[in-house]
């Protein structure tokens, strides 16, 4: 599904019709920001099922309390983001142990383009499949941080508005994520080398 | 690590994304080509962003599921929906058995206090009204004074309580009754006898 960017102001026309009653305004809202509700959904949990119940929650209880969205203070994406952060969170207090998603195992969600190359498509779906495993291996805010950076290309303003903290210690999240993440995608023995030479 | 290097590497992320000021930016600039640690870790930071990039495709939803969540999503906001989920959960699911179940409880509750607020009721006994008593009022009215006074006197030896109030203007009454009572009781006239000597 394309989604559409939408201007602030005509989001603001969205949620003004869906205020005055009109279903159509909701359809246009949940076309335009539910692709990525649900990535983010997933990039937290990294399980389809948990997802598409977190991002159905956010979205139903966003609809059910447009009224209390004030577009003076954040953007709508950041104020669906945060209500689907929350639910996010929710769900890891559930504590539940890691389930294998055997969807993602049987079905690759992503078509590769046509004029990409057999070799060139299993890399990137090596890429995105060890990028995946090592995201489980992060801290939640760390995840949290690092998926909004550069999943999403939010500034820090935004994932401090959405994280609940000040934009610096967003911002240090994400440089900690990055080196994190630096470490488990790249080998061992240049981690190793980096180390010694950093002394 | 000197302080230079301390003061660059935290800005290294912002310095890739061009999210630092012109001043901080040509800072970092001079400090990366002064310094070959510095600027290999860029160099390798870079590469990280780059492949953090495909974080991107991650979790990318496909349209069917989109839209099966889409229906989710009206299912849950629909006005019966709203409307059936201001009852209680048990109401929705299974509404005939919890209304059978909620009647015989208020049945349970209510039919043993009615039965015992009849029986109570019923046990209150009456007030005793001594039948004598009852019959010399009734001669009183009619007037057959000597027969109410011996009635009056039964009564009152049956009740042991005799009102003041109903005997004090007949207590004269009630003398005269008695002796005559006794007169005809103790002499009782002889055949052929007379009242005069």
């Amino acid at each position: 599904m394309k989604t559409p960017m939408l201007e602030p102001t005509e989001v603001e026309a969205l949620i003004a019709r869906c205020l005055s009653g009109e279903q159509t305004g909701f359809a246009v809202l949940y076309d335009t920001f539910a692709p990525g509700v649900v990535r983010l959904c997933y990039s937290l949990l990294l399980n389809h099922h948990d997802a598409e119940d977190v991002a159905q929650e956010t979205f139903v209880y966003a609809f059910k309390n447009l009224r209390r969205y004030d577009p003076r203070l954040s953007a709508f994406k950041t104020w669906l983001f945060t209500i689907a952060i929350c639910r996010c969170r929710n769900m890891y207090r559930r504590s539940r142990p890691q389930s294998v998603d055997l969807s993602s195992l049987l079905q690759h969600e992503l078509p590769a383009p046509r004029s990409e190359t057999p070799e060139a498509a299993f890399a990137r779906t090596s890429a995105k499949e060890a990028l995946e495993k090592a995201l489980l291996n992060l801290s939640p805010r760390l995840r949290e941080a690092v998926v909004l950076r550069y999943g999403h290309g939010l500034t820090y303003r935004e994932i401090a508005d959405i994280m609940d903290c000040p934009p610096k210690t967003a911002e240090s999240r994400v440089r900690l994520a990055h080196e994190a993440l630096r470490g488990m995608l790249h080998p061992v023995g240049q981690g190793l080398l980096e180390e010694l030479w950093n002394g | 690590m000197s302080y230079a290097c301390r003061r660059c590497r935290p800005y290294l992320t912002a310095y890739i994304h061009n999210e630092l000021t012109a001043r901080a930016r040509r800072r970092i600039d001079a400090h990366l080509d002064t310094c070959a640690q510095c600027a290999a870790l860029y160099v390798r930071q870079r590469q990280t962003a780059n492949e953090l990039a495909a974080m991107r495709d991650i979790g990318a939803p496909a349209p069917e599921r989109l839209n099966a969540i889409w229906r989710a999503v009206q299912a849950e906001l629909s006005p019966t929906a709203l409307h059936t989920s201001a009852q209680p959960a048990m109401m929705r699911h299974k509404p005939t058995r919890y209304s059978a179940v909620l009647v015989a409880l208020f049945m349970v509750l209510t039919v043993p206090m009615l039965l015992n607020h009849a029986a109570a009721y019923a046990q209150i006994p009456d007030p005793p009204t001594p039948l004598l008593q009852n019959l010399w009022i009734d001669q009183q009215l009619t007037g057959e004074r000597e027969t109410a006074a011996y009635l009056f006197v039964a009564a009152a030896d049956a009740t042991h309580e005799p009102d003041r109030d109903a005997v004090e203007p007949r207590r004269g009454a009630g003398k005269t009754a008695v002796q005559t009572m006794a007169f005809q009781s103790n002499y009782a006239p002889t055949p052929g006898a007379t009242d005069s000597p």
